[in-house]
This record gives structure tokens, sequence and C-alpha cells, in this order.
């Protein structure tokens, strides 16, 4: 792990991934992108543009040469129940599959900042989803999105086999920057607690999330692997570590135009797409990476804290 | 005392089966009789299995109640995930130690938790059989819970529970809209809103079998068909049987 490209580099998570890669003995150059960027240098690392065709990304990959791509590209702050991820960011991850299987790069490690919500989020689901549960299996949502991308990335991984390909299941993720429906629900003064439910949720700590990207790059672990910092915790647990009021609602959520107006005007609302996480909880089950040797550093009331 | 400030653990249970009026029907109107109950593993995890009853199935609470009250350990009952989808009912469940009945939860509870989990094998088709099989075993699926117990490696102990068919007796049963709807004395005599809530005071006797080991190595990835599929028609057999000589014993419903 010496020349690392990061994409998604001017997001939260990838921006964190910069920071922490830069204090990192042996790591020489770090090169960021961002879809639409300018050139530019942040937190010691190169930023540019991300190339615009497959020759451009493998002449990138092929400069210093790139050892390690790490691409928090996919859903680049999230991680649990996304939005879909934009086009251009589905198609740069198949781009980028498509530069690491030339025969002039030699990059060694592809790891991918997966989400979690590819496992499916209904009372049907176990309480915690293990990497080889059943996925969603839900057609032009955002699960099926990632599932695709995650599909794609395992297609090149069996063209490519010294390329070690790792795809990380980040839970929810919360942290300085990190927007997300989850962080929506849980940023509120006056915090929903949906009437009839209390299942557990799961947060990751953005710097859990940036030390399991970046162990599993170091290691060269292959496969799939969930990551969430320790623990569950419910919406009543949440409500009174965060120390804020909570108003009962019904069980609706607030998606589209309605939940920027309720957002707008301060009324507590579940975000759209949170409904089903508040009703039939949504954790993963860590023991995979656990067994590889990462240990997160935070538990869900260090995840909470990072919220207040 | 309140029952809200138990915290509950991972599976969302915290006042278990026992709260103050499932405790006095159990006691006073079912007046609930336990043999064998030395046949209940006091470490280790197990795998409970009864026979299912009654249209509002008490025996998910009796058995529970029972095992916690006669040997200190808590019960988890596998439970249709569709119970889960209702407000306050699926949190109810979960707090009286109801589970999502998936395999992955079950193996989980088993070995990790190391505890009891209490399974019917015969599901919905026990409580909506029609009355001509009164007391009869219906098919247990097809041996899901021995492969269960087999993953896990731990032993399944076999509960024969009589009384509960009489405390909501079925009269016939309708197929309405593509599911056999049962028709219940309750429901005749006290209305279609009451009937289903009140139960009769038949008298409930639970009788634990020995458990049964199952000779494989636990953890496997797949385990013969037919050895799932024998053992659990075993078990059927052992229930059957211990359920016959019950009724052949009983004096009278009410008074067993």
């Amino acid at each position: 792990m010496k020349n690392i490209l990061v994409t998604g580099a001017g997001a939260p998570l990838g921006r964190a991934m910069l920071r922490h890669l830069r204090n990192l003995a042996g790591v020489e150059h770090i090169v960021g992108v961002e879809p639409t960027t300018s050139s530019d240098w942040v937190d010691g690392a190169e930023l540019i543009a991300s190339p615009r065709d497959q020759r451009a990304f493998v002449d990138l990959l092929a400069e210093y040469p790139i050892d390690t791509v790490i691409h928090c590209g996919l859903a680049p702050d999230r991680g649990g129940r996304v939005a879909t991820p934009s086009e251009a960011r589905v198609i740069d991850t198949m781009r980028l599959g498509a530069a690491l299987a030339s025969p002039d790069v030699s990059v060694r490690a592809w790891v991918i900042a997966s989400s979690s919500g590819v496992y499916p989020v209904d009372s049907h689901a176990p309480l915690l989803q293990r990497e080889d549960s059943a996925l969603d299996t839900s057609e032009g949502t955002p699960a099926a999105s990632i599932r695709e991308a995650e599909e794609y990335a395992r297609d090149v991984a069996s063209r490519r086999p010294h390329l070690n390909v790792t795809l990380l299941r980040l839970q929810h993720v919360v942290g300085p920057g990190v927007r997300s429906p989850m962080t929506e629900l849980l940023d509120q003064p006056v915090l929903p607690r949906v009437v009839g439910y209390d299942s557990p949720l799961q947060l990751l700590a953005l710097d859990d999330a940036v030390r399991a990207l970046s162990f599993a790059a170091e290691l060269e672990l292959a496969g799939v692997y969930n990551v969430a910092s320790t623990g569950t915790v419910r919406m009543s647990e949440a409500i009174r570590t965060l120390g804020r009021t909570a108003l009962p609602v019904l069980p609706f959520e607030a998606g589209g135009a309605l939940g920027d107006l309720a957002r707008r005007f301060g009324v507590p609302h579940v975000p759209g797409g949170m409904l089903p996480v508040l009703r039939f909880g949504h954790a993963l089950d860590t023991s995979k990476l656990a067994a590889a040797g990462f240990s997160p550093e935070h538990d869900q009331a260090g995840c909470l804290a990072l919220l207040s | 005392m309140s029952d809200d400030n138990l915290l509950p653990d991972r599976w969302g249970r915290s006042t278990g089966p026992g709260n103050a009026a499932f405790r006095a029907l159990y006691e006073r109107w079912f007046r609930v009789e336990w043999e064998g109950i030395e046949h209940v593993p006091r470490h280790g995890g197990a795998l409970l299995v009864s026979n299912h009853a009654g249209l509002m199935p008490v025996d998910g609470g009796v058995i529970p109640l029972g095992i916690e009250n006669e040997t200190g350990r808590p019960v988890y009952s596998l439970a249709h995930h569709g119970f889960f989808r209702f407000p306050f009912v699926g949190k109810m469940l979960a707090a009286t130690g109801g589970v999502v009945g998936h395999p992955d939860n079950a193996h989980r509870l088993l070995t990790e938790d190391k505890s009891l989990v209490l399974v019917f094998p015969e599901g919905a088709k026990g409580p909506v059989k029609p009355p001509r099989e009164r007391y009869k075993l219906q098919r247990f699926g097809r041996g899901g819970f021995v492969e269960t117990a087999l993953r896990a490696g731990v032993p399944i102990v076999p509960i024969a529970l009589m009384g509960t068919e009489d405390t909501t007796p079925t009269l016939a049963t309708f197929r309405i809209a593509g599911q056999d709807v049962p028709l219940t004395l309750n429901t005749l005599l006290l209305g279609p809103l009451l009937g289903p809530l009140v139960q009769f005071p038949a008298k409930i006797r639970a009788r634990v079998l020995p458990p049964v080991h199952l000779g494989e190595a636990s953890g496997q990835d797949h385990y013969p068909r037919s050895l799932m599929m024998d053992t659990a028609e075993d078990i059927r057999g052992q229930l059957q049987t211990a359920l016959n000589r019950m009724l052949h014993k009983r004096e009278s419903v009410v008074a067993g």
C-alpha cells in the first residue's frame, strides 16, 4: 500500500479517507478523484476530476503506478439505506472496474465501500444480517443499484485473479459532514418515535468506516465483509442517550417534497426510506471482519455522540 | 415495580411471558400442571417442540411461563414474521420472548446465547384444523426444525400439551378466500369480537418427554433430508402417543 487512489474524494467518507491515509506510514502518493471537481490539493493529497473514459483511467492508474484503489465513490457518504447512487457514480465504478482489468495496470487491491442497503429491511429478515444472508431482490431501487455494482466488482475479481477485491458493506455512517436519511432522522431537535415499534438500529462512526477500509486494503482481504460500530441501539435508547424530547408519530414517513417541507418547518418526521428501518430494525453481524482482526473504536453511544 | 424499566435484550425481550394478568390466567384459569420438567436441560441450548392449538393460541405463552417458573430459564419462541408487522403486537411479542422465525435467529439463540427455543412445527396448520382432527398432530412441515437442531448441535425436547384444544374448541372450519377459518364455540356464544379473546377454563397439562439427542456433527452444510424427515416423524409420533395417553387418563375437560 504505497500509491493509493481514493474515489469519491469530494464527499465526507472520501475526505476522511484521504486524511487517514496521509498519516499512515509507508504511503507515498495519494490521489483523490471525484466526478465533478477542479484539480486541487486537499489535506496533502492531489484531488482531480474522475477521468472521462476508461483509457484515461488506465493512464492515471499506470502513472505512479497505483497499487491500491479505495473506492468510496459508490455511495459516498452513507452506508445503510442509501438514496439511489447517481448514474455517474455507478458508471464510474464500472469504468474503474474495466480499467483495473487492463494489463497495463498493477493495482493489487480494490477495496469498495458498499452499503448494508443490499440487505432487505423487512419483518422476515433475521435480527443480524450476515454476509451470506439473502439480499434485497427488489428492482429499480437503491438496493438494486448497489447490488449491481457489487456483482460487477465480483465479475472483475473473477476475471483478474491477481487483483484482491474487497466489498465492505458499511452500516449507516455518522460523522462530521455526513448527511443521509439516518442523520436526518437523528439530527432533529425533537425526535420522532414511531408508536408501536422499537427495533434495533446500528450506526457506523466515520472513523471506524475509514479504519475498516484502510485495514482491508492493508491486509488485502478478499470477499465481502459487514462493517458497523459495536452493538445495536433502539430508537428509545437513542432518544435517551441524545437527551432530546421525543414526539410519538404514526408509522408514516415523509419523503420527497413532504420531507423537504417537514425539514424546513422543523416538524419531527421520519425521512423517506427510514420507516422500515424503524419498524423492523437493521443490524449487521460483524463477526467476520472481527475474526480477520478488526475492532471498531466506537460503540453506538459513541456514534450518537457524533451527532450531538 | 414497573416492567417498562427493564431494558430489552438484543431480541427485544424485557418482561418475558410472566406479566401479572397472564400469570393469573396460567395459575387460576388454566391451572397448568407440569410433568417431566426434569427433562428440560438446565444449561445449554435446546429446541423445544410442541403441539399447537387454539384460535388465539395460549400454548405460546403457557410453555415459556411454565418453564421459566419451573427451571428459571428464559424461553424464546419462534413466531411467524407477519405478527411483527403490526404496531404494538410485534413489540409486545418480542418483549415476552417472541422472535421472528428465521433459521438464522434460531441458530444464534441456540449457539451464541445457548438458550431454550420453542417452536411449533405444525405452524398455522395446528390452530386452523377441522374439529375431527382434535388432538391429532398435523404435518411437521419439511422437518426444518430438525435441521435447526442438527446444525446447532442441540437436543430436541418434545412437550405434549393437553387442554389447549379445549380452551377454544373448533366446531367447524370454513374455507374463505383460500384460508381455513375455524368457527369456535367461543365465537358462537360470545360473538366475533369478544369470542376470539375469551378462553374456556380447560385444565392444561404439560408433559415434557426425554430429550432426543441427534447423533450427527453440528455445523455441517447439508444433512440428509431423509434423516430430517425421519426424526421429525419420530418426534411427531412420540408427541401423539403421549397426548393419547394423557387424554385417556383425563376425567373431565375442566378438572383434568
